[in-house]
């Protein structure tokens, strides 16, 4: 269904037409939210705690400060939910995201979190060994799959935040260009050359091998 | 070589996270509800017996705000207390009656016909409650209304100053929290502060000491029933201003009559000269046949609606540059309100249905969240026949099918699109019969004043079929 919005329509009066996405909350819950049902409020949680511990933990590194952002960020949720416009998001992962994304990059200005992604102990794997790594299932190449995580979080640290948040909203949560331009608080264009570019770079930490412990 | 990043592994949420956070949100939603509506810590003062008791009240509304689901909570309605009933009155006010309390309310609008009711008013705009004997305003604060003799008064008689209907009430106000007015219409008005009383009743508005000396009076009657001369003396006094206000009333009919003979002699003129009537441009949402006819073909509808109506709108600054009589907002508003009532009646349990049968969440949400919530379930479940539900809602208003029973089986799309799409013709009909054709479809139609819903849906035309033209 095609909502014509004519005039001043109402906030959630949304294009439905897609169907129902497996992985997002359903709309009685959504509702619920709005309303400041703080069951229906667990289960948004519930449904979405692993998105933002995600999210988080690749932008910032584990440890304590990830749970404690994760929870201000769900709470800031709580709190914005009753002007939540399902009209204007298209996805409430999206919008939660974008919550997180904007907390990180406040607590990264304000110097809250000194630390950023824990350094590993062991040597980079370049980039090129996952394609033999990746569906690895023995122990060896499970030991080497972990290797080439630490890689990537190693490199990952050596971009920018912002190229950080632009290739983790990218490359591990699916928003589009102008839906992270939205959570950055940037233009599609500089989204696209921030997210060309830490490809690159990524890419060349890996592939040359610069991941490597007595690099760090 | 394609990029793989899956190895980077995220940080797990651990045990007990959802459990956590919720019980945080629930416990700063307490506390939201709880500040807001306990006074804040003042040094004890001399009422501070009664406020205590007030806060108690409060506490025990705050606590219904949290109960969530099971709260009374509508922005318009009316109660009678049997016991002591605590009431959300729309967003920002909670009322707690007295058994014998009566209200009615709409928006930030309470009638207060008889006995006590504490309210709690979140700041915001002006809040009145209209009694009988004087009306209180406020913007913000804790107060308490105690209105004795109940009388058969309504809003409107109040306002013209028809005091025959107010003689034997009087109603006290007495104030925990900032500040209030009581007023009455030809009768004054006085600013009560926190820890203060004031009446109002046949003899007028006037302060009347601090709450316990105003409980007291109230209690023993000596505020509002004096000896046997002094009241009839006020019956007679009164008597004179009912006579003077039939008197004002006959006047406006008269002008309204002159009015009303000006204008018909104008559309006359306009006719026999060839002018077209209305001569504007026609609003794309004032639909006739043929017009929903193509919007069938197209499977299209349109739906234009007026917002909850407030105290203030099409006041008489607005309906003077409208052209209309000060007496006509009332006229409108009413409309409105009934447009409002009838929409609701049919939205709010196809919107409760969506949501598994709760009521008390499509009260919450209101009607703009649960028209997409409608939409949205329905789409979910079959998106093929929500389309066809605004197809026939379309063909239905093109006369192209019949109208459908209220208790014919109809999808809920189709359902609710006949009951938005039907709205601005209803209240044309409604404001024809008081204001007249043009006029009512300005108000309607035009852009002048209050605040209008346009809405519009599109689903595309059939692949085959339908009914013929």
């Amino acid at each position: 269904m095609i909502a014509l919005a004519m005039g001043r329509p109402d906030a959630l009066l949304a294009s439905t037409r897609a169907a129902p996405r497996p992985d997002e909350i359903d709309v009685a819950t959504l509702a619920r939210c709005a309303a400041q049902d703080p069951v229906a409020f667990r289960a948004f949680v519930a449904r979405y705690e692993r998105r933002v511990f995600a999210l988080l933990s690749r932008l910032l590194g584990r440890g304590p400060h990830v749970e404690d952002l994760a929870q201000e960020a769900f709470l800031r949720a709580f709190r914005a939910f009753p002007r939540f416009d399902a009209a204007r998001e298209a996805r409430p992962s999206t919008w939660l995201l974008t919550i997180a994304t904007r907390l990180a990059l406040d607590a990264k200005r304000s110097r809250a979190l000194v630390s950023l992604v824990p350094l590993a102990a062991d040597a980079a794997v370049p980039i090129a060994a996952a394609a033999h790594v990746s569906a690895a299932t023995d122990p060896e190449a499970e030991h080497g799959r972990r290797e080439l995580g630490r890689a990537i979080a190693r490199a990952a640290a050596t971009l920018s935040d912002d190229q950080r948040a632009v290739f983790v909203l990218s490359e591990f949560h699916d928003l589009s260009h102008a839906e992270i331009a939205r959570a950055v608080g940037s233009t599609e264009a500089t989204v696209k050359t921030r997210l060309f570019r830490a490809r690159e770079h990524m890419r060349a930490r890996l592939r040359d091998g610069e991941e490597r412990p007595d690099e760090r | 070589m394609s990029d793989d990043w899956s190895a980077w592994e995220p940080e797990e949420p651990p045990d007990g996270f959802a459990d956590r956070v919720a019980e945080r949100a629930r416990a700063e939603a307490t506390q939201r509800t709880a500040s807001g509506s306990l006074p804040p810590a003042r040094p004890m003062r001399r009422w501070r017996a009664a406020g205590f008791a007030v806060a108690l009240a409060a506490a025990s509304a705050a606590a219904l705000l949290l109960r969530g689901s099971s709260l009374p909570s509508a922005s318009a309605g009316d109660a009678e207390a049997k016991n002591r009933e605590e009431i959300i009155l729309g967003p920002r006010a909670i009322a707690v009656l007295e058994p014998g309390a009566r209200i009615t309310w709409r928006g930030d609008h309470v009638t207060q016909a008889r006995g006590n009711v504490f309210y709690r008013i979140e700041p915001g705009s002006t809040f009145s409650v209209e009694t009988a004997a004087g009306d209180v305003t406020v913007k913000g604060t804790c107060f308490r209304v105690k209105v004795r003799e109940e009388t058969q008064m309504n809003g409107r008689d109040m306002k013209a100053g028809v005091l025959g209907a107010a003689l034997g009430a009087a109603a006290l106000v007495g104030v925990y929290e900032g500040k209030v007015a009581l007023s009455q219409p030809k009768g004054g008005s006085v600013d009560i502060t926190a820890g203060q009383s004031a009446v109002a009743d046949s003899r007028g508005v006037r302060a009347n000491g601090s709450l316990d000396d105003g409980n007291r009076a109230f209690a023993d009657g000596s505020s509002g029933k004096d000896e046997p001369l002094l009241a009839a003396n006020a019956s007679l006094a009164d008597s004179v201003k009912v006579y003077k206000t039939r008197l004002e009333l006959i006047e406006e009919e008269k002008k309204k009559l002159e009015k009303d003979l000006a204008a018909a002699q104008d559309k006359l003129a306009a006719a026999e000269g060839g002018a077209q009537l209305g001569g504007a441009k026609k609003s794309e949402f004032d639909l006739g046949e043929d017009d929903w006819k193509q919007l069938a073909k197209q499977g299209q509808v349109k739906a234009r609606y007026p917002c909850e109506p407030k105290p203030g709108d099409y006041g008489p600054k607005a309906l003077d540059k409208m052209g209309l009589r000060p007496e006509d907002g009332k006229t409108i508003t009413s409309a409105f309100a009934a447009s409002q009532k009838r929409r609701w009646a049919v939205i709010r349990p196809l919107c409760a249905q969506a949501l598994g049968g709760a009521l008390d969440v499509a009260d919450k949400i209101g009607e703009g969240a649960c028209i997409a919530v409608v939409q949205t379930i329905a789409n979910q479940k079959d998106s093929a026949g929500a389309d066809e539900g605004i197809r026939r809602a379309a063909e239905i208003r093109a006369g192209l099918r019949p109208m459908p029973g209220p208790d014919e089986q109809i999808n809920s799309v189709e359902r609710m699109m006949l009951a938005l799409t039907g709205e601005a013709k209803t209240i044309e009909g409604e404001l024809t019969k008081s204001l007249g054709p043009d006029d009512a479809k300005r108000v309607i139609f035009g852009d002048d004043e209050g605040c209008w819903k346009n809405n519009g849906w599109g689903v595309g035309p059939r692949a085959s079929g339908g009914p013929q033209n």
